[in-house]
C-alpha cells in the first residue's frame, strides 16, 4: 500500500441532495475517476474554521477528498494505491 | 408510575482501527495497527480485531508488530476521523435519551431509564443503535452494548460482552456472571487493588461479591464498599446520572503512585499541594464548589490512611483542599512512608457567586488569575511556594481522575488526550 498526501486544487462532480452531499467523480490530469464508494465523511479543524473530509473510493484505489465550505473549492488530499 | 432503572453502555469494539477501515476499505479484514509515529519503536496505539487476533495489541512495538505479523497495515493515528464519528455516534445515542454521558472517544452511557419500559424494550433499542450506527456513521463500525440496572453492570456487560452483542445483566443472575471471573477483569478493579484483595482470600469476582461489605470498608474504606456495591448491582453513581442530566460531576480528584519510597515530609507536603492545586483548578474552571473533601494515603508498610468529611461551607481554593487533605493524611505519613496519596473533593454544586461570611482562607480572585495566567502559558507557569522546587515528573497530571464527564468543557480532543493518557497509564501500572 502506498499513501500519498498532497494538496492538489481539483475538479468534483457531486451531488448536493436533500439531506446529503455525494461526491459522484473527480477529474485529474485529463482522467475521470468515478467515484464507487463513499466510505467515510468527517470534519476536520483548520485553524478557526471547518473542513469536511470525503474518503471515497473507485473500486481500485482510496483518495481523500477535501471540501472547504469556506471558499467552495474540493481538493485532493490523499491518495492510497493498493498493490 | 414508576419505570424499571435501566442503564445501557456502550463500547465501540476495536474503534480506533475500525475507523480506518471504514475510510479505506483495502483495510477491512486485515490486521491493522494505528500507530503515533512509524518508526520502529513507535506504539501501535489501537489495533483491529485481526490485529489483535494474531497478538498484535495496544503497546505493541512498531518492529514487534512486523515480527508478529509482517503483512501488518499501519496507519498513522487521524484524530479528526475519530472525533468525527464520535460526534456522528453520540448523536444517534441522543434520539434515546437526553440523559447521555459520553465516557471516552469511544464509550458511553444511556441512561434508558424512564425511556425504556422494560430490559426488552431496552434491547430493542440497543439493535436499532446498531442499525442506525451501520448505515450513519459506517458499516464497519460495530460495538458492544451492555444493558443493567446500574452503570457498573452496564459497563461490565459490556466489556464481557461479544464483540458486536448485546448483553443483558439482570441484577437476580449477577453472581452468575461474575462467577470464575478474575478481578482484573472488573471495571476500576487494577493490579494493586486485585493484590489487596487476594490478601483477603479474595481472588474471583463473584467471591468478591459474596465477601462482608463491613469487612471490605474496614479494610479500604468507602471504596470498599463501593467495590462490594458495585459486585452486588448497587449502584453507588445516583448522582453521575441524574433525573435532569449528568450536569454535575460527583467528585474531582487527583491521585499520585510515589515512584521512590522517601520519609522526606516536604517532598510529600508539596505532592499533596499540587494535587490540591490541580483539584482546585478543575473545581474552579467547571464553575463548581465543593462541600465535602476526602484525602487518601496508602502506606508502604501495608493498609492505608485517609478520611472523607462533609464540610458545611464549601471550599473551591487549592490552598484550602490542600489545608483540610493534609490534616487528613499527615499524622499517618509522618510514622510511615506512603506508596501513593490521593485527594478530591465531592458534594458538588454549581458555584452561585455568593461568598461564605465566614473568613476564607483563600482569596478566589487571586485564584482565579493563577488560572488565568496558567491557561495561557502552560500548567504550572505561577505555583505556590511549597511547589516550588518539586520536580516536573513528580504528580504527573496523566493520573488526574473524575467520576463523570464535564459536558461543555470536556471536548472530544479532551477525551482523546485522556485515552492517550490512560493508555500510558495502564503500562505504568504493570511495570511497577
Ligand atoms: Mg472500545
Amino acid at each position: 500500500m502506498l499513501v500519498e498526501t498532497l494538496q492538489e486544487p481539483i475538479r468534483v462532480v457531486c451531488d448536493f441532495d436533500k439531506e446529503k452531499v455525494r461526491p459522484l467523480a473527480f477529474l485529474r490530469a485529463g482522467r475521470r475517476y468515478d467515484i464507487k464508494r463513499v466510505n467515510l465523511i468527517y470534519r476536520k479543524r483548520l485553524g478557526t474554521r471547518f473542513v469536511w473530509c470525503f474518503a471515497v473510493s473507485d473500486g481500485a484505489n482510496t483518495y481523500g477528498l477535501t471540501y472547504d465550505p469556506e471558499t467552495l473549492l474540493w481538493s485532493l488530499t490523499e491518495i492510497q494505491v493498493e498493490g | 408510575m414508576s419505570f424499571p432503572r435501566i442503564i445501557m453502555h456502550i463500547d465501540m469494539n476495536s474503534y480506533f482501527a475500525s475507523v480506518e477501515q471504514q475510510a479505506n476499505p483495502a483495510l477491512r479484514g486485515k490486521p491493522v495497527g494505528v500507530v503515533a509515529t512509524m518508526t520502529p519503536h513507535g506504539c501501535i496505539i489501537a489495533s483491529s480485531k485481526e490485529a489483535k487476533a494474531v497478538g498484535i495489541k495496544t503497546g505493541c512495538r512498531v518492529d514487534e508488530a512486523f515480527f508478529l505479523y509482517p503483512a501488518v497495515r499501519l496507519v498513522q493515528v487521524d484524530p479528526p476521523k475519530y472525533r468525527s464519528t464520535t460526534e456522528k455516534i453520540f448523536s444517534i445515542l441522543q434520539r434515546y435519551s437526553e440523559d447521555i454521558e459520553p465516557y471516552s472517544i469511544d464509550e458511553a452511557f444511556v441512561n434508558l431509564t424512564g425511556y425504556a419500559k422494560s430490559f426488552n424494550e431496552a434491547v430493542r433499542i440497543g439493535h436499532e443503535i446498531k442499525r442506525q450506527i451501520f448505515t450513519e456513521a459506517g458499516e464497519w463500525l460495530t460495538n458492544s452494548i451492555g444493558i443493567a440496572p446500574t452503570r457498573w453492570l452496564a459497563k461490565f456487560g459490556s466489556d464481557i460482552c461479544e464483540k458486536g452483542g448485546i448483553i443483558v445483566l439482570h441484577k437476580e443472575d449477577v453472581r452468575r456472571y461474575l462467577a470464575g471471573r478474575e478481578l482484573t477483569e472488573a471495571w476500576g478493579i487494577a493490579e494493586r487493588t486485585a493484590y489487596k484483595l487476594n490478601c483477603l482470600g479474595i481472588t474471583t469476582l463473584d467471591e468478591l461479591a459474596a465477601y462482608s461489605p463491613y469487612e471490605l470498608q474496614r479494610v479500604f474504606g468507602i471504596r470498599g464498599y463501593e467495590l462490594w456495591a458495585n459486585v452486588n448491582g448497587v449502584e453507588v453513581s445516583s448522582l453521575r446520572l441524574a433525573d435532569n442530566g449528568y450536569q454535575v460531576p460527583k467528585s474531582i480528584g487527583h491521585s499520585h503512585v510515589l515512584r521512590k519510597q522517601t520519609r522526606n515530609i516536604t517532598f510529600h507536603r508539596a505532592v499533596m499541594m499540587r494535587l490540591a492545586e490541580r483539584t482546585g483548578r478543575k473545581l474552579r474552571s467547571l464553575g463548581l464548589r465543593a462541600n465535602g473533601i476526602f484525602a487518601h494515603a496508602g502506606l508502604h508498610e501495608g493498609g492505608h490512611t485517609g478520611e472523607s468529611r462533609k464540610l458545611d461551607r464549601p471550599i473551591e481554593g487549592g490552598e484550602e483542599i490542600f489545608r483540610l487533605s493534609w490534616g487528613m493524611v499527615e499524622k499517618s505519613i509522618r510514622l510511615s512512608a506512603p506508596s501513593f496519596l490521593s485527594l478530591g473533593v465531592f458534594r458538588l454544586s454549581p458555584d452561585t457567586g455568593q461568598r461564605s461570611l465566614l473568613p476564607t482562607v483563600e482569596n478566589t480572585v487571586l485564584s482565579r488569575a493563577l488560572d488565568a495566567i496558567n491557561d495561557r502559558f502552560g500548567e504550572e507557569t505561577i505555583v505556590r511556594g511549597t511547589l516550588f522546587g518539586l520536580e516536573g515528573d513528580h504528580a504527573p497530571d496523566r493520573v488526574g481522575f473524575r467520576k463523570t464527564v464535564e459536558p461543555d468543557s470536556r471536548g472530544l480532543l479532551a477525551a482523546y488526550k485522556e485515552e492517550q493518557r490512560e493508555s500510558r497509564d495502564i503500562s505504568y501500572e504493570k511495570s511497577e
